[in-house]
């Protein structure tokens, strides 16, 4: 089964060279050719695409807010000129990220990458209890169990521990994502919880150690639902 | 197998490394560069006189990458300085550099060019 791609690119050099890369590897299937993030969204929202080519700076919308908006999550490559964002890929855990020109060579590992990467099967993966988050120049691994609750500020994610809280670089969709979604649940669109950490909850908002957090009205009743209420 | 000659002036290594003994693929490009990029650059002052930074830098980003896919290597660090410029002194100053480098390879690019065509004619 071939593999579908999208390319996104403000750039059309940038957008021809990969359309020609591509064309080398009989494995992709080259599904459509963006010259904005807001005509790609349109095509995500109505197709599955397996594997998106995202340039990031692209004007009114960047890659990475598209990759924010995603309905889903395709393997991604970020395609850029500039190294600075090197970090923003790992953070967004992109398959791979790509410098302009980029070479017939490098263009050929990622895809080998991806290829391997998409025999194995993502629910094969072992069920795991923690988080490693990149705070202060190091990983630091969080158990879910100690997570008492996450708050979105703009560009970065509180990650509120009993003890201490970690600031991380990261989006909440992102965060989301990796948590176990037994245990955690998005009540507000600047807050997650963690369930067992409840203490009250009131009209519209519930207590975590001495926090006071919004509930939004749309997530109030699933999240009723959710506990184990008498 | 066809063995592309690219002039001495361009950056065989990276030619090399993008297009192999692909001369639909390098045709292209050169096509793309001369016919779209030439023109963006030549018109970079009448953008920088109109002051807006975070647009110009937007050109000036995107440019960048194309003048290596025709192995003119030699510019990217002046194009990253282009990029943080923030004053109409500044942006002209690198642009007259840019447009003087420029003058002297893009001969080379155009041989290049040529020799690409004739190759694509002759398959």
């Amino acid at each position: 089964m071939k593999i579908n791609c999208l390319i996104v690119d403000d750039e059309s050099m940038a957008r021809q060279s990969l359309e020609r890369l591509c064309s080398k590897r009989p494995e992709l299937h080259i599904t459509d050719v963006c010259a904005s993030a807001q005509e790609a969204l349109a095509i995500l929202e109505a197709q599955t695409i397996d594997l998106l080519f995202l340039d990031v700076e692209m004007p009114e919308l960047t890659g990475l807010q598209l990759l924010d908006m995603l309905p889903y999550t395709p393997q991604v490559v970020l395609t850029t000129s500039k190294t600075e964002y090197a970090f923003d890929a790992f953070q967004y855990q992109v398959a791979d990220y790509l410098k302009k020109p980029i070479t017939l060579p490098r263009f050929n590992q990622a895809v080998d990458k991806i290829i391997e990467a998409s025999k194995t099967s993502p629910t094969s993966a072992p069920a795991t209890n923690d988080i490693y988050v990149r705070t202060d120049g190091r990983f630091v691994r969080l158990s879910f169990d100690d997570i008492l609750y996450i708050e979105n500020t703009g560009d970065y994610v509180k990650i509120r521990m009993a003890s201490q809280t970690h600031i991380v670089h990261t989006t909440m969709k992102n965060l989301e994502e990796k948590l176990d979604p037994r245990r955690f649940m998005r009540v507000h669109r600047t807050f997650i919880v963690n369930l067992s950490r409840i203490i009250d909850i009131e009209e519209n908002t519930l207590v975590i150690a001495d926090k006071v957090i919004p509930i939004s009205r749309a997530n109030k009743n699933e999240l009723m639902n959710r506990l184990n209420i008498l | 197998m066809t063995t592309i000659q690219f002039p001495a002036a361009l950056d065989k290594n990276i030619l090399q490394e993008l297009y192999a003994d692909d001369v639909d693929y390098a045709t292209m490009m050169f096509d793309l560069f001369l016919t779209e990029i030439i023109p963006q650059v030549n018109g970079l002052k009448q953008v920088a006189e109109q002051q807006n930074w975070p647009d110009f830098r937007q050109i000036c980003h995107k440019i960048k990458p194309t003048f290596s896919m025709v192995g003119v290597t030699q510019l990217e660090h002046l194009f990253e300085k282009l990029e943080d410029s923030q004053n109409l002194e500044d942006a002209t100053a690198i642009i007259d550099i840019i447009h003087n480098k420029l003058a002297q390879v893009l001969p080379a690019v155009q041989v290049a060019h040529t020799h690409l065509k004739s190759l694509q004619d002759e398959n």
